[in-house]
């Protein structure tokens, strides 16, 4: 029903739309938070979400302090939903489990510039002295990586379906 | 930290912005899709997330073969987020159950009729002839309406912190 074109997920996923994840707290009760992220994989050009599914991870940026974190340090499973508000509504779902990375295992800082450079650069020259002071900003707390295996995916396009949605 | 005020709170809870709704699958872990819902309820002037959070309830409407509809069905607990991609970046975020309402208990229409108005009508008079279409598309649907009642909120305006966003 539905499916998003490979062509179309690529630039998707290029967008500086944000996502939500969703994490379990300590009793298993679902808890929702909006972030950036960065996809860094290959969408094949016979995609389909579960026959052919993309390759590759996201990456979410945190800080050990966030309630999301604690979740996910301990409990590693979690949804993200990636959603325009349309018209045409698209969103792309992905199920995972996260592997965490910590600034003394790993350099952490490219994988920050390229996703502040999605977010606040937004591929405009004029943004350069934006994306600086937000890595400065980034670098006076503790930053660490979570990393994204998907497991699931959903990819949903309703352009054809013009006003609906799954409502 | 950057809380919503009660009156964005209202004016954001009207919007005709989609929720990421996170339910649980069967062996507990967590799956997110985007919805359409409503907010039935008070927000009290000196509205705090913790201290003094609104009271009332959220709706939506599934149709029984979705995945999240027999998600809830299962297990009643779920978090909805609802996100502006900004500047500014706001967003709200409410966990709790759901109580599953049947045709005999609840009518449905009035809430769908709501919704369509929400989403479809945008307050705009000239929508109505596509809110009509739209609730004639939906007359085979045998919805089953969700009542939320929430247990926790999260209502973040970033708008003084204007790059942001919760990184």
């Amino acid at each position: 029903m539905f499916e998003m074109r490979p062509e179309v997920m690529r630039e998707f996923f290029e967008q500086p739309y944000s996502g939500v994840l969703a994490t379990l707290r300590r009793d298993g009760t679902p808890y929702t938070i909006p972030l950036w992220y960065l996809w860094e994989g290959s969408v094949p050009d016979d995609m389909h979400p579960s026959r052919n599914p993309p390759q590759g991870q996201i990456w979410l940026t945190g800080s050990p302090t966030r309630i999301w974190c604690k979740h996910l340090l301990n409990n590693r499973s979690m949804s993200f939903c990636i959603d325009t508000a349309g018209p045409p509504s698209q969103h792309v779902g992905i199920d995972g489990t996260v592997e965490p990375h910590l600034p003394d295992e790993m350099d952490i800082w490219p994988i920050m510039r390229r996703i502040v450079e999605k977010y606040v650069g937004q591929g405009d020259p004029a943004n350069d002295e934006a994306v600086e002071g937000y890595l400065t900003m980034m670098q006076s707390e503790v930053r660490m990586l979570f990393s994204v295996t998907p497991r699931r995916w959903r990819a949903v396009d309703l352009s054809e379906l013009g006003a609906g949605r799954d409502g | 930290m950057f809380e919503m005020r009660a009156d964005a709170l209202r004016a954001f809870l009207d919007e005709p912005l989609p929720a990421i709704l996170a339910t649980l699958r069967r062996d507990g872990s967590p799956y997110t899709i985007p919805l359409w819902y409503l907010w039935d309820g008070e927000v009290p002037d000196d509205f705090h997330p913790s201290h003094s959070p609104p009271t009332g309830h959220a709706w939506f409407l599934g149709g029984e073969t979705s995945t999240w509809v027999r998600h809830l069905q299962q297990d009643p607990r779920m978090s909805l987020c609802i996100d502006v991609e900004g500047p500014p970046a706001m967003h709200v975020g409410i966990d709790g159950t759901v109580e599953v309402l049947t045709e005999a208990e609840a009518d449905p229409w009035p809430i769908m009729r709501r919704l369509v108005e929400k989403y479809v009508g945008r307050g705009d008079p000239a929508n109505e002839e596509a809110v009509d279409q739209y609730m004639e598309s939906t007359r085979s649907m045998s919805p089953v309406l969700f009542q939320v009642t929430p247990s926790r909120w999260r209502a973040i305006d970033l708008t003084e912190f204007e790059a942001g966003q919760d990184v």
